[in-house]
């Protein structure tokens, strides 16, 4: 991992975390904030990866949490759920008969039987990130990322086949 | 590395991100060789990147939500205080020992006029008046023209309205 990025991530989590705290606490949204670091900090990381010009990390951090915050305020006002489904099984693209369109489905429920914050987890391994890199985004240690997902690709994998 | 321990890797999560889209690439090249590969397949295409949503400049609405809770904590906060501050104000009050009230009777041109007409004592015949405070009330010597003096208690009624007035004389 790029180690100017992963210092990055390292020394804004906090300042993010607090910052999301604080408006949930505010504005008394039961919601995690850590959900709101984790956009956040994978947004930083997008933009770097793609190469776009970031002045200020902290400033950017900063500009980032707050519209994360009223999204996700918004979010939770409006009762709007993830739209899981459609995305998750967005990349699958059966050729159009009955048993490969059955296929699909099989998956799509399998992985709407994984956990949301495990499928989440998938989900960012799919953008990308390193075990590293999810361990700063996500602030969970490497070893139970890890153990995470190789249980849900495991436990999807026997769906799949049973199915 | 083989396809097979590709999978194996990539179901313990051992794999990084770039052997996966290997594993991935191998696929798009060799079709699934057996039923493992193929929901090993499914899989890796059943699970797609987080999408990332656009974002709308919120930072405003962010400030003004925070600084009105900001403001209903203040207000809270004081309403309290205020209570809490009136409830001990009560309490002193409540459990206060009485003051007696000082007599207010400080100018001695009123106190002796007050004296005359409770007594046959003509102020003008005294030299001077001494006042010295004694619990409540004073007492009062008068130092006559002819060298003599007299002393009086005066003791105030009603919040010194009016005086009691003993004596301390032959």
């Amino acid at each position: 991992m790029d180690e100017r990025l992963e210092i990055e991530l390292a020394a804004l989590r906090p300042k993010v975390l607090s910052l999301a705290r604080k408006f949930f606490r505010s504005s008394g949204l039961d919601s995690d904030p850590e959900d709101v670091v984790q956009d956040v900090l994978l947004r930083l990381w997008e933009a770097r990866r793609q190469g776009t010009e970031i002045g200020n990390a902290e400033a950017w951090a900063v500009a980032t949490t707050k519209n994360c915050c009223i999204s996700a305020w918004r979010k939770a006002r409006r009762g709007t759920l993830l739209p899981l489904r459609d995305e998750t099984v967005a990349g699958y693209t059966p050729a159009g008969s009955l048993e490969e369109a059955e296929a699909a489905a099989s998956v799509a429920r399998a992985l709407e039987k994984i956990p949301p914050g495990t499928r989440h987890l998938l989900q960012l391994r799919a953008k990308g990130l390193s075990l590293d890199e999810m361990a700063l985004v996500t602030g969970r240690p490497k070893g139970s990322l890890k153990s995470s997902i190789s249980a849900a690709r495991k436990e999807m994998l026997k769906m799949i086949k049973t199915q | 590395m083989d396809r097979k321990d590709l999978i194996r890797r990539y179901l313990d999560a051992e794999t990084t991100p770039a052997q996966e889209r290997e594993l991935a690439a191998s696929f798009a090249a060799a079709p699934p060789a057996d039923e493992e590969e193929q929901a090993v397949y499914r899989l890796l295409q059943a699970v797609t990147p987080l999408p990332t949503e656009p974002l709308p400049e919120e930072g405003a609405t962010f400030d003004r939500m925070v600084r009105q809770a900001r403001m209903r904590t203040i207000r809270r906060w004081s309403l309290a205080f205020s209570g809490a501050t009136a409830i001990l104000a009560a309490v002193v009050f409540l459990t206060r020992k009485p003051v007696v009230p000082e007599p207010e009777v400080t100018d001695t041109v009123e106190l002796l006029q007050r004296l005359q007409l409770i007594s046959n004592l003509d102020p003008s015949d005294a030299e001077s008046y001494d006042f010295k405070p004694v619990g409540d009330g004073f007492i009062m010597t008068a130092r006559f023209r002819d060298g003599s003096e007299a002393s009086y208690i005066l003791a105030p009624i009603d919040g010194g309205q009016s005086f009691h007035l003993v004596s301390l004389n032959d």
